[in-house]
């Protein structure tokens, strides 16, 4: 299996004397996989996405996409959802797809038009026009239109209803190459349960767990948001 | 990639530059059709005349200084948002470097806010030398009388310089802008006001340093007043030294703006 995330002793800290977000984190993804960073609120799961993503600077430690650092190559790889909507509200989707074709080239334009015109969603309307839900399908829309090589996808089914989760995950699940992988932040464990092959568990900024899904529930003979409850009871 | 970043910079600020232009172009109408009037400037004979001539100074000047305070402000905002906001999650995910991102900025921005200069210095000369002409009706004043009158070029290359400064100027303000906003980030919990913080903390130190730099050719300046050379000499000194400054700060506040965005992003 060859490795396309790597991470090594990774530590976020944000300010001096404060306890890290993120301590001593390790852990790898191989191609193919999808894999479930869960956790609690607070746990460091978005930390650790932003750190991947060259959004915030390691305190210490290493992070490694197909064995470079975050950096100009690593992002023509990786297609992120933020846990936000960063479309620029005063354009149009249309200008949004254009904006996205421009830059990375492994976007493809007809799969984003074909799930827009699924939803019947009118390419005209201004992103601030948009209702918050189909706001965030527009963006899960353009992320998951690229051919990229890891998807990153925090909290892609946080605050949407369970028909638009539904809708979310048969997006994510229909439209990423089978070669490339899929990490996947999320504290709605039931909902991802039946698609992940991987989880990593995190807590206060450190692996709980971290096993492949099968091994899991062999071992432990319970449902992953059972094991998960058990974890993290309070 | 840095073409299509500035393109996407281009698209989003030619609307604000024409809009701000056109503001300007406007209010240099009313400034000097103003200026037309100062012969009859009497405020005994003519009450309401005296009013309309004051106020449509007044007007000129406050637009004149709004769309430079404006301007600048639309795009630091914008920088902040682009660079910092919720929207920079997806310019720092785009593969493009750092540099292009600011780069970008600097190059479109710096050129809408070089023409907006160069526009404004022509708005003033051009209302100016009409007021001056209205007020004593034997004068014909020029472009080089103005910058003579007005900044104290009174040779080619004086006035090259100023016209250098101008543009020179305009850009490291805009760096000093974006430095600011790169250092409010530093501010855990306050990053707009402690941009807004930063900025002062520059603009404050560039004028002491100023001050302090220029004094001693204040003094040479009034001790050699009587010497025809020195008072063509002072204002070279002048320029040349004021450009030095804000060249140092420009380097500096320009290496901070890098060291912020490559090496210390923080996108909390």
């Amino acid at each position: 299996m060859s490795e396309l995330l790597q991470i090594e002793e990774l530590v976020k800290a944000y300010g001096k004397g404060q306890k890290p977000a993120l301590d001593h984190i390790s852990f790898t993804v191989g191609s193919g996989r999808i894999v479930g960073l869960l956790g609690p609120n607070g746990s460091g799961k978005t930390t650790l996405i932003k750190l991947i993503n060259g959004l915030l600077t390691p305190t210490s430690g290493k992070v490694l996409i197909c064995g470079e650092q975050p950096g100009v190559a690593s992002k023509a790889i990786i297609s992120y959802l933020p846990d936000r909507l960063s479309l620029p509200g005063d354009q149009t989707i249309g200008e949004c797809i254009a904006y996205y074709r421009d830059f990375y080239k492994d976007f493809d334009t007809e799969r984003a038009e074909q799930m827009l015109s699924s939803l019947q969603i009118d390419r005209k309307k201004r992103i601030k026009a948009l209702s918050k839900g189909t706001r965030e399908k527009v963006q899960l829309i353009l992320v998951m239109s690229r051919r990229a090589k890891l998807y990153i996808l925090d909290e892609p089914i946080a605050g949407v209803d369970p028909a638009a989760r539904d809708y979310i995950i048969r997006t994510i699940i229909g439209n990423y190459d089978k070669e490339a992988s899929i990490l996947l932040s999320t504290h709605l464990i039931s909902d991802v349960e039946n698609i992940l092959d991987d989880v990593i568990l995190i807590q206060d900024g450190s692996i709980r767990l971290s096993s492949s899904v099968e091994d899991l529930r062999e071992e432990k003979g319970k449902s992953l948001d059972a094991i998960f409850r058990e974890v993290f009871a309070c | 990639m840095l073409g299509k970043l500035m393109k996407y910079e281009w698209n989003y600020i030619y609307k604000k530059f024409l809009l701000f232009a056109g503001l300007m172009a406007v209010a240099s109408c009313v400034g000097y059709f103003s200026a037309a009037q100062f012969s009859k400037l009497d405020p005994d004979s003519n009450p309401l005349l005296f009013m309309s001539i004051m106020f449509g100074l007044m007007i000129y000047y406050m637009i004149l200084s709004g769309v430079s305070i404006g301007f600048t402000i639309i795009i630091g905002i914008r920088f902040y948002k682009t660079v910092y906001g919720d929207r920079g999650y997806l310019t720092h995910t785009l593969p493009v470097s750092a540099r292009q991102i600011y780069w970008s900025h600097i190059i479109v921005d710096g050129l809408c806010q070089i023409v907006l200069c160069v526009l404004m210095q022509l708005s003033i000369m051009m209302v100016s030398t009409r007021m001056m002409a209205a007020l004593a009706s034997d004068i014909t004043l020029n472009a080089s009388d103005f910058y003579m009158q007005m900044y104290g070029a009174d040779n080619p290359v004086q006035l090259l310089v100023v016209i250098f400064y101008s543009i020179f100027g305009t850009l490291v303000s805009l760096i000093m802008v974006f430095a600011s906003i790169v250092l409010g980030q530093y501010w855990k919990r306050h990053k707009v006001w402690g941009a807004v913080v930063s900025y002062l903390i520059i603009t404050t130190c560039m004028m002491v340093v100023s001050w302090v730099t220029l004094i001693p050719q204040f003094v040479y300046y009034v001790f050699n007043n009587a010497s025809p050379d020195g008072i063509v000499a002072i204002p070279s000194f002048f320029w040349i030294s004021i450009m030095l400054i804000s060249a140092v700060f420009g380097v500096v506040t320009f290496l901070i703006m890098d060291h912020g965005m490559t090496k210390r992003l923080n996108l909390e």
